[in-house]
């Protein structure tokens, strides 16, 4: 099979040549057009400035073998021949596109702008990069190659009215592709509703053995989890951070969304692996507002650095959440003698950040001993509240509950722990009757809201030592 | 039964004579045998065995000239058992320099040299007995689509021409040394495809950016700022691979050319925008060359496990830019223009362009170009021939042979002119040879009709063996080489081999004495560090706990640098790269934290503890404000944690990146950085201008008030213009003595603009700036 080969494009004529051909068939914007009448063309040229001056669609072959085909697109400005757009179509997280004639592969560009090609039409993206775009790539120096076509993931059109939604995990993985949209100034902000709730089981573990990926683009927009639950969520990883979300930006609102049995393990940390170490289901760091998020039954295990319930590093503000499980730190992967911090909702309040109205329902923080190089053992978990581990100056903590919550095998003597905070050097805000829930200490029965208190506390430690 | 050879190498050629130290078992059991010296299988001389400093030669008499292609082998006589003969001990010899090492071949570009109607493929290889020239449809995968034999043109070059346009093409050569053919890519490479196997044809006009053609270094744009030097040193991926960057390109080389980022939903720029808010001069980029242990191929992989990183001090090819910060690595040509896109978006925002380079060690021995090309030319040997370790790495570089010392200069050169680099820091320069780092000065400075002079040049002094030890492949060089005119055996006299008075820069250094170092060098003051703020352990310098370790800060405030021993070099502050913190290492803030890793836990490096902030500001004022070339860690304005990681070489994005949401947290320290620099932008031409800091006379203050616990009290007057500043290392507030009516522009942490008094009350660990001009 000889390929049609595009030869010339001066002026509105298109030349070519195939070698062999007597006859071509010559669709411009699917209409044929003949130069005999009877439908085929014989001559080795077309001028398109006799058509209608817009893009027109452009496909030439041998009329005897339609493999030989070339299809093209002629600019309005007739000085410019390119292949045409591929529209995509994401089953499963598999995206398929149409064949385009003449094209010698595809090319791909992924979220991170990291650059893909395929000879094939269908690539597989439920364990890659969510694909950004993709274009066709042409085999003819004369024809330049195909605008990057953006690709439909999901329904809706992101609208408040018409939210995108979201029904199955990698949809949810979708929420990267239009927020990079939303940054590029190609979108207004985005409206994500979840329509039904979700099981990971469906996703095959990886490497990683993780079935929930991290959103890694920054979130700016709204997501409606609809009181709808992401369940079988399991996640292991070797080093530094996780959370749903790695970056929710100032206006970003997640709500109304429950983890269910959800499975987070930090295998290892080490001297060379990251030490900023954090596990939480929502965000890794939290400028926007998160709101009314249910993490119940989790089993959180980190290899040091903090764990939480909701947000890792709170800018922003967590309110009406509720979480019960277990938040553990592991013995195998410690290092050194660090000890770390633990906590029902947020890690670390920043300046500015608020915490308010979260409820602790059942929650056991359980920490292990770790053993320095001169075999000394140390406990790794000091630093452990019920709400928030370390209130920051300029953080605010107000009218949260605990009901039981258990700190089992952490340091005895410190004073950094709480059945609110930790450690304050901003606000805290205590209740009139929210902060009574059952408290103890390696078994034994603590009455303390606020652990070391560098700040201000407001109202009275409902529990007392 | 007979002994068994283990090995052998030529020690020694002289004429037709040629010895060889055959190695066994025990030596002692050869002693006396008879050996045969065979090449390619044929007998060419025999020789007997005999000891020699307790060590077993051979001398062979040859009835022709000594065939350095030749595929050399030794045996007992009697023996069917031959090894090997290595020529290792050879490439100092006269011989080999006088047949190999002359202009013949010098003076040759090598490489893939492109013209639209052909392509001249020419590699030196002059131990080769056979090249080829493998033609390749992509740069991984698939087999070769032809191969060429290149023709032997003498002087161990070989080449080919090949007609048509091979824009484009990808392509190895095929080595044969000593018998054994090994395919490997051009060290001359200016392109390649993934990972770096294959090298590329590249058409460079056609990898140009719109615009480049008018894009200039710093010191034609705006010669004020490139005058004063103040340097801001990251990764690339660190640039803006953290999420919270709010740029497009994470991880990229594009991520230089957006404009107008911020921290997602705030007003906090980052990226280029936040760098000229700063006010640093150039960027120091970590290596941009080619480096071996990323695997560019793998990096659309959705799992965070599969985060590859690396500084990127593992060179593999040398003028190629490496391709995991590209957007597309499989295309040779898209990384080279996303770098020059980079490099002209920080020119066009009043920034030069640095570019660390590592040409102190190669990523591996095997397996890489130089090695494959020519077996143990391109790295030191011991006497025994084995690789020697200056590095640290596993190998280092033999900067003082000639073709060593010329691809290095050529490679040098190539950034300059191709990317429009700015400066150069030497990774490791204490490994390379004072004569190379010579010429290298010699020919940036005569591009640009003579203003290359203004193209920094510097480097850490040191080494990873210790000031003392000298290879022997060095000495032996040095002492064949060492004033060519005058020696009767070499006759290619010329800058490229010349060794008269060579030294290892390592050894300049641990001798205290650098005045034989070009004035436009710098190096790295590791002992005004020190003294700064500690050693490594994390220890304890003047700001943090040693206050009276004030001696080392006021030498380099004055741009002295030197080992911490005797014979401290008080010279040209233009020598003087005075610094905090660097990538090695701790950061400044985990390093006035004091902790090591593990001690503490992440939450702990997140606070912006004031006393800790305190330290930093006052290290950085007197480092700032130091005369020569102030050098900076990325992020250390705002406070950058590594969570007390101090080598996070192969560490993961998560904690290399920048947090640039941190500038929040530590505003006030960025805005006294922000005030310090805009100082010394505004005193340079008094006081901090780099041309002038070649005189050591310009860089003197008057250290008067200067108190003997640490307190350093130093004014600098010119010109009538009075830049006048102090610091209290101390835990306890000290008044010290001030010029009156003077604008005071930092004082205890803050900015300020009230004017001076005859007195300034410092609080614990803080500094004072004030002076004449109104900024």
């Amino acid at each position: 099979m000889q390929m049609v080969e595009i030869t010339s494009f001066d002026d509105g004529i298109i030349r070519w040549a195939a070698q062999g051909a007597r006859a071509f068939s010559v669709e411009v914007d699917g209409e044929y057009v003949s130069d005999g009448g009877d439908g085929l063309y014989r001559a080795c040229a077309l001028d398109v400035n006799r058509f209608e001056n817009k893009p027109l669609v452009v496909s030439v072959c041998d009329a005897r073998d339609e493999r030989s085909r070339v299809d093209f697109v002629v600019s309005s400005d007739r000085k410019t021949l390119s292949m045409p757009t591929v529209p995509v179509e994401v089953k499963s997280g598999v995206l398929h596109w149409r064949a385009v004639s003449g094209a010698s592969r595809y090319k791909l560009v992924d979220i991170k702008q990291n650059v893909i090609y395929t000879d094939r039409c269908y690539y597989d993206a439920n364990y890659r990069n969510v694909v950004y775009g993709v274009c066709a790539v042409s085999a003819n120096k004369l024809i330049r190659d195909g605008e990057i076509a953006h690709i439909k993931y999901l329904d809706g059109n992101g609208s408040e009215e018409s939210p995108f939604i979201i029904s199955s995990p990698f949809e949810l993985r979708a929420i990267d592709y239009y927020e990079q949209l939303y940054a590029d100034g190609a979108r207004a902000r985005n409206h994500y509703i979840i329509d039904r709730d979700i099981n990971f089981n469906s996703v095959a573990a990886l490497e990683g053995e993780s079935n929930m990926f991290t959103l890694s683009r920054p979130f700016y927009g709204v997501l409606d989890g609809g009181r709808h639950m992401l369940y079988n969520v399991t996640v292991g990883y070797d080093g530094g951070y996780w959370a749903l979300f790695d970056f929710l930006a100032r206006g970003a609102v997640i709500e109304n969304l429950i983890f269910s049995g959800m499975a987070v393990t930090n295998r290892l940390q080490s001297a060379y692996a990251p030490l900023d170490a954090s596990i939480a289901a929502v965000a890794h760091v939290n400028y926007g507002e998160i709101r009314n998020i249910v993490v119940k039954n989790a089993k959180f295990l980190s290899g040091g650095g903090a764990v939480c319930g909701i947000c890792s590093h709170n800018s922003g503000t967590v309110r009406d959440c509720t979480v019960s499980g277990e938040f553990a730190q592991s013995l195998s992967g410690l290092i050194g003698q660090a000890c770390y911090e633990a906590a029902g909702i947020v890690a670390e309040n920043r300046a500015g950040g608020v915490v308010e109205n979260n409820a602790v329902l059942d929650l056991t923080i359980r920490g292990s001993f770790a053993e320095d190089a001169r075999g000394v053992h140390y406990p790794n978990v000091r630093t452990a509240a019920g709400i928030v581990a370390v209130n920051r100056a300029g953080g605010r903590v107000g009218d949260n509950m605990f009901g039981r919550l258990d700190l089992v095998s952490v340091e005895p003597q410190s004073a950094e722990y709480g059945g609110v905070c930790a450690y304050n050097a901003g606000l805290v805000r205590l209740g009139d009757v929210k902060n009574t829930g059952a408290f103890k200490v390696n078994g034994a029965e603590v009455k303390r809201a606020v652990g070391k208190n560098d700040g201000v506390v407001v109202g009275e430690q409902c529990t007392q030592d | 039964m007979y002994a068994r050879l283990t090995g052998a190498r030529f020690i020694r050629i002289d004429g037709k004579v040629v010895t060889v130290e055959p190695q066994a078992r025990q030596n002692t059991d050869i002693i006396g045998e008879t050996a045969e010296l065979l090449c390619c299988g044929e007998c060419v001389a025999t020789g007997n065995i005999v000891a020699d400093n307790g060590r077993s030669e051979a001398s062979f008499s040859l009835d022709r000239d000594f065939d350095f292609a030749g595929e050399y082998t030794l045996k007992l006589l009697g023996s069917a058992r031959a090894v090997r003969v290595s020529k290792s001990g050879l490439l100092d010899s006269a011989e080999f320099i006088n047949r190999f090492e002359c202009a013949e071949a010098t003076g040759l570009d090598y490489g893939a040299l492109y013209a639209p109607h052909s392509t001249v493929f020419r590699l030196w290889a002059p131990l080769a007995s056979e090249v080829r020239l493998n033609i390749y449809a992509a740069g991984e995968g698939g087999h070769a689509r032809a191969v060429y034999r290149l023709k032997n043109r003498g002087h161990g070059v070989w080449e080919t021409e090949l007609s048509g346009d091979f824009d484009g093409v990808y392509y190895t050569f095929s080595v044969r040394n000593n018998g054994v053919l090994t395919e490997t890519v051009d060290p001359y490479a200016k392109a390649c495809g993934s990972n770096g196997a294959r090298a590329m044809v590249v058409d460079l006009g056609k990898t140009d950016p719109d615009g480049w053609q008018t894009d200039k270094r710093l010191y034609a744009t705006d010669p004020a700022a490139a005058d004063t030097p103040i340097v801001w040193e990251t990764h690339v991926g660190d640039f803006s691979s953290s999420p919270d960057s709010g740029m497009r390109y994470t991880g990229k080389y594009l991520a230089f050319t957006e404009r107008g980022t911020t921290v997602p939903g705030t007003e906090l720029e980052t990226g280029i925008d936040y760098l000229k808010k700063l006010g640093v001069t150039y960027v120091q980029l970590n290596p941009v060359y080619d480096f071996a242990t990323v695997d560019e191929l793998y990096r659309s992989v959705a799992d965070d496990v599969k985060d590859a990183f690396n500084w990127g001090y593992d060179p593999q090819n040398y003028c190629v830019p490496d391709g995991a910060y590209a957007t597309d690595s499989s295309r040779g040509n898209v990384r080279i223009t996303e770098l020059k896109r980079a490099v002209k978006a920080l020119h066009e925002a009043g920034i030069g362009v640095i570019t660390d380079v590592v040409f102190n060690h190669t990523y591996a021995v095997g397996g890489q170009a130089f090695d494959d090309t020519v077996p143990a030319y391109y790295h030191r040997t011991d006497a025994h021939g084995n690789y020697t370790n200056g590095s640290g790495c596993g190998n280092e570089t033999a900067s003082e042979r000639t073709f060593v010392r010329k691809y290095i200069t050529d490679a040098v050169l190539y950034w300059a002119e191709e990317y429009h680099i700015d400066g150069f820091r030497f990774d490791l320069m204490g490994v390379t040879d004072l004569n190379t780092i010579k010429h290298i000065r010699g020919e940036l400075d005569k591009l640009d009709g003579g203003e290359g002079r203004r193209i920094l040049m510097y480097g850490e002094p040191w080494s990873a063996d210790g000031a003392d030890y000298v290879p022997y492949s060095f000495a032996a060089r040095k002492a064949v080489t060492e004033n060519p005119e005058n020696s009767a055996s070499v006759e290619n006299a010329n800058a490229l081999s010349d060794n008269t008075d060579n030294e290892l820069i390592k050894r300049l250094f641990g001798s205290g004495d650098m005045s034989g170092l070009p004035l436009r060098v710098g190096v790295f003051n590791g002992d005004g560090r020190d003294g700064l703020r500690g050693n490594n352990d994390p220890g304890h310098g003047f700001i943090n706990g040693n206050p009276c370790d004030f001696v080392r800060v006021m030498r380099m405030l004055e741009g002295g640098c030197g080992d911490s021993g005797a014979g401290i070099n008080v010279g040209a502050g233009s020598r003087n790269v005075a610094y905090a913190s660097a990538h090695d290492n701790y950061t400044l803030w985990d390093q006035m934290i004091g902790k090591r890793a593990g001690e503490e836990s992440p939450l702990f490096y997140t606070d912006a503890m004031e006393g800790v902030m305190r330290m930093c500001m006052t290290a950085s004022a007197a480092y700032l404000l130091s005369c020569g070339i102030p050098f900076m860690l990325a992020g250390e304005e705002i406070g950058r944690t590594k969570f007390g990681n101090h080598n996070s070489y192969n560490s993961p994005c998560k904690v290399n990146s920048i947090e640039w949401s941190r500038r929040e947290r530590f505003d006030e320290m960025f805005e006294h950085y922000r005030r310090v620099i805009a100082v010394r932008r505004a005193y340079s031409e008094y006081f901090f201008s780099y041309e002038r800091s070649i005189q050591r006379e310009y860089c003197y203050g008057d250290f008067t008030g200067t108190d003997g616990r640490g307190v350093i009290s130093l004014t600098r007057r010119r010109d009538g213009v009075t830049l006048f500043y102090a610091f209290n290392p101390l835990d306890v507030p000290f008044t010290v003595n001030t010029p009156a009516g003077l604008m005071i522009y930092v004082k205890n942490g803050k900015t300020t603009s009230e004017v001076s008094t005859d007195t300034a009350e410092l609080e614990p660990k803080s500094a004072v700036v004030m002076g004449s001009l109104k900024i």
